[in-house]
């Protein structure tokens, strides 16, 4: 090691580190919290920028795959729009070639719950919609998620909803599956009761339901609810005892829509 | 051994040292020390307990590798891959036996089963950093 030592000695480089081995040991020497004051000095300017930088990356690559994402949603629904719409004009042809009556169109009125019937067991909400925004007596009333009842009392500004948690209320029905027809109407909590089906009607669990359209105040193909049991199967019994689950939470009601019929031909 | 090498590892050891080696015998010295004292200085803060004692112990190591640069035959690949290797190895020695408390147990357990591989590991690398560079010039002349 000698050539080493009268290397650095020969040119006087260990003047070279002097400096370093005085600050590093003044580093060591300091107390702790001293150092970590300073680390974390030494951090904010020598790494936050780059630390800054990677989460800009990381929040723009989330971006840019939100974006995939989206896009690829958007294709997806533009395809299904335009075969449900081939679909449409294919179904309105073969109508006209049947020469069946053109289905009657609907729109939908917005509209907000202002009131509930005090007496909680009648089952009735008010809107904030009435005669002047075109609302009639009996029309449908809808959600999200499905029906919800009917238009039974309509004033000026206002209208009163019966649900379909009301014992009066009545909705010609069908399995979505088996087309296996029925009348639903209110039973006990939010469950609803699916009425006259016979027993060897083809009803199982898990089965949606949704309106048949007879009796004409319900347009066909709405939502009711999913079959949640499926009982009075046993014995002498003419009808199958059978519990349909809402998808609409009847305690949770705010935005509805009424839908108004309008004849196209 | 192999699990030792993680990229904790090779992002606060290898590559620092890599780079500090290279740099000392590119430049010389002085450049070494001003750069091994940086980096070692970046690299303490995430263990503030030590301030320092990296930057002291690379510091050093630049400052030692850029005067082999004047009296060793560096040009040979092999010898500058061995002194990558002593680098690893030195800059683990002295930072685990002075922050170990001088716990020889401690170090020769460390030195054993992580720097022996991270130093084999680096020179790995340090083969293509050393021969690349060498060869690019030599086709640019």
């Amino acid at each position: 090691m000698g050539w080493l030592r009268s290397s650095i000695l020969k040119e006087n480089r260990i003047q070279v580190i002097f400096p370093y081995l005085i600050a590093s040991l003044i580093l060591l020497a300091l107390p702790n919290s001293y150092q970590r004051q300073l680390s974390h000095l030494i951090f904010a300017f020598a790494y936050s920028p780059f630390y800054q930088l990677n989460s800009k990356l990381k929040e723009l690559y989330q971006v840019s795959q939100k974006n995939k994402s989206l896009n690829e949603e958007l294709i997806r629904l533009k395809i299904e729009i335009l075969s449900s719409k081939e679909e449409s004009l294919e179904n309105l042809r073969l109508r006209e070639l049947l020469g069946f009556k053109s289905k009657t169109e609907y729109e939908v009125i917005p509209a907000e719950v202002v009131a509930l019937e005090p007496n909680r067991k009648s089952y009735m909400v008010m809107l904030d919609i009435g005669e002047n925004d075109g609302v009639e007596r009996n029309l449908p009333v809808i959600n999200m998620k499905g029906l919800v009842g009917r238009v039974t009392d309509v004033e000026e500004g206002s209208c009163w909803i019966e649900l379909l948690l009301h014992p009066n209320c009545r909705v010609a029905v069908l399995d979505q599956r088996s087309r296996v027809h029925g009348i639903i109407r209110g039973a006990q909590g939010n469950l609803l009761k699916l009425d006259n089906v016979p027993t060897d009607g083809d009803i199982q669990v898990g089965d949606k339901v949704i309106s048949s359209g007879l009796g004409g105040i319900f347009p066909a193909g709405l939502e009711i609810g999913e079959v949640k049991k499926v009982g009075g199967v046993e014995g002498w019994r003419l009808f199958k005892s059978i519990l349909v689950k809402s998808g609409v939470d009847f305690n949770q009601l705010e935005e509805l829509f009424v839908i108004r019929f309008k004849k196209t031909d | 051994m192999v699990k030792n090498l993680n990229y904790q590892k090779i992002f606060f050891v290898i590559l620092p040292i890599l780079l500090i080696v290279y740099l000392a015998i590119l430049r010389g010295p002085k450049e070494g020390a001003l750069f091994g004292f940086s980096i070692g200085l970046l690299l303490d803060i995430f263990n503030p307990h030590f301030l320092g004692l990296g930057a002291l112990i690379k510091c050093f190591i630049g400052f030692f590798v850029g005067n082999f640069k004047e009296t060793l035959f560096l040009e040979s690949i092999f010898s500058k891959v061995v002194i990558l290797f002593l680098a690893v190895f030195t800059n683990d020695l002295f930072y685990i036996l002075i922050s170990s408390g001088f716990g020889f147990q401690r170090t020769f357990e460390v030195l054993w089963y992580g720097s022996l591989l991270s130093g084999l590991y680096t020179c790995f690398w340090g083969f293509f950093l050393f021969v690349f560079p060498k060869k690019i010039s030599i086709r640019l002349t």
